[in-house]
């Protein structure tokens, strides 16, 4: 698809957009995706990422050792092109966030968390027992866990894809980390992270085919769970005397509310989790696929808002489905949606642009 | 002295690692006694406090809330992980261990 890309201009790739067939809107949507980064990065991270680099190397992924400490980033135990180190810590961070590159790059044609080929540090054997992953804003680090509640927090491949894929929403929607624009910023962390786990399976794993666990492997032996999150089923995936029992809500009518975990961005996320899963489902086959590229599109396409509510989200990604697959996929998104309990409209006209053009001051965006 | 840690997020943002721990460094050994007090005086707290909020776009950070009370009354900081200060960062470890001591799992 990325023939296009780069030497067809912006207008024209709107008019395939608006008149082609479905798959070359498809194409042209992607395209125009790829472009609208360039300029959203520029607009939004002003002396981060201010040259997009269509001929920008590949990112490279460095893991540093923290040998027990605090100390950032550490020691450097493996470099890019380095061979394994025999470190199961070392090896699964340095092996997940390539797989998590791989994915971006092969599925969304994305260069790295600010499609500009930012290279990646992961620290490894973070603090003394540490039971937590982060993505700081500039690295992921990963603790030993405690190894009674906890073992690695490497030995998920989605917890790699989940801590980079904050540096992706860092980078395109920015989406505030408090109650529901925190809630969603989780929830892309998740949908994303899942996926790579799918597209990283041999073979490849289908929406049916997949377990939709965010964390499976992490719990240690003797707790009672499957994993720290289900996406399918949010609100099941542990229930333990130890660990406490997963509070994750599977619809609006459950939605927590607290002012822990700015607002319950971890607990909550199962609601957008679970319409993320039931649109993979209704469209079947991969989820990156369909359900992947619309909520690719509603993160990076520059008009979801850092404060943006569920709802507001949701509208996004039916209007993103009208103009990518057309009528039938904006039932499976709206459906989807709806199960969860946030409701969306149906798009205005089919064919339009979805947005309004961008220069003209005082518009806000549709839906966002 | 009393001390109480509030911990909420982190990616695994469960019950066993979030919620309260008090401690009554009057109710612990000498020398652990000795160790906290001597831990929460020899934290800079508006030095290593003040570098601890999360920078822009971090995920999955813990966020702590420190409660320090005494005869002269009590006061409160709150920050984010990953903690950079060592002594502050050994603070909160003690305080952790010394609360899992009380509530063995």
């Amino acid at each position: 698809m990325t023939f296009i890309q780069g030497i067809v201009p912006p207008h024209i790739l709107e008019h395939i957009r608006d008149h082609g067939t479905p798959e070359q809107r498809q194409l042209a949507e992607v395209a125009l995706e790829q472009h609208r980064s360039v300029i959203g990065s520029r607009e939004m991270a002003p002396g981060v990422a201010t040259t997009r680099a269509l001929g920008a190397p590949p990112a490279t992924v460095a893991i540093y050792d923290a040998q027990g400490s605090t100390t950032l980033p550490g020691s450097l135990v493996r470099g890019d092109t380095d061979p394994a180190t025999g470190d199961a810590e070392t090896d699964e961070a340095h092996d997940g966030l390539r797989a998590t590159l791989d994915f971006y790059s092969g599925v969304y044609s994305r260069n790295s968390v600010d499609d500009a080929g930012l290279d990646l540090i992961g620290t490894v054997h973070y603090g003394h027992a540490y039971d937590n992953a982060e993505w700081t804003g500039s690295q992921m680090l990963f603790g030993d866990g405690d190894g009674t509640l906890f073992n690695r927090f490497t030995i998920a491949i989605d917890v790699m894809g989940h801590e980079l894929t904050h540096g992706v929403t860092q980078y395109t929607a920015a989406l505030d980390y408090q109650d529901q624009a925190g809630a969603l910023n989780e929830s892309m962390s998740d949908v994303f992270g899942s996926m790579v786990k799918q597209y990283h399976a041999d073979p490849k794993q289908t929406a049916d085919q997949a377990d939709w666990l965010i964390g499976a492997g992490l719990l240690a032996a003797g707790i009672h769970g499957v994993a720290l999150r289900s996406m399918k089923d949010p609100g099941t995936a542990y229930d333990d005397p130890q660990l406490g029992k997963d509070p994750q809500p599977a619809d609006m009518a459950h939605y927590v509310h607290t002012s822990d975990d700015n607002g319950g961005v971890h607990i909550n996320s199962g609601i957008p989790n679970r319409a993320f899963y039931l649109a993979a489902a209704g469209f079947g086959g991969y989820a990156w696929d369909k359900a992947g590229r619309i909520w690719y599109a509603t993160l990076t396409g520059g008009h979801l808002r850092a404060s943006a509510t569920f709802a507001a989200f949701a509208q996004l990604t039916v209007t993103n489905a009208q103009s990518l697959f057309g009528a039938d996929a904006v039932t499976v998104v709206r459906d989807a949606w709806e199960q969860v309990g946030v409701a969306t409209k149906v798009p205005a006209t089919d064919g339009q642009p979805h947005h309004k053009p961008k220069k003209k001051p005082h518009t806000t965006p549709s839906g966002a | 002295m009393r001390i109480t840690l509030n911990r909420s997020g982190g990616f695994a943002a469960v019950r066993a690692l979030t919620g309260e721990i008090t401690i009554d460094t009057d109710s612990l050994t000498e020398p652990s006694s000795r160790e906290i007090e001597h831990l929460v005086g020899a934290v800079d707290f508006e030095h290593a406090v003040a570098r601890q909020t999360p920078k822009p776009g971090a995920g999955d950070y813990i966020s702590y809330t420190l409660t320090v009370s005494h005869d002269d009354g009590e006061s409160a900081v709150s920050f984010t992980s990953p903690i950079a200060d060592p002594t502050l960062q050994h603070l909160v470890s003690r305080i952790e261990e010394i609360g899992r001591e009380k509530n063995p799992r």
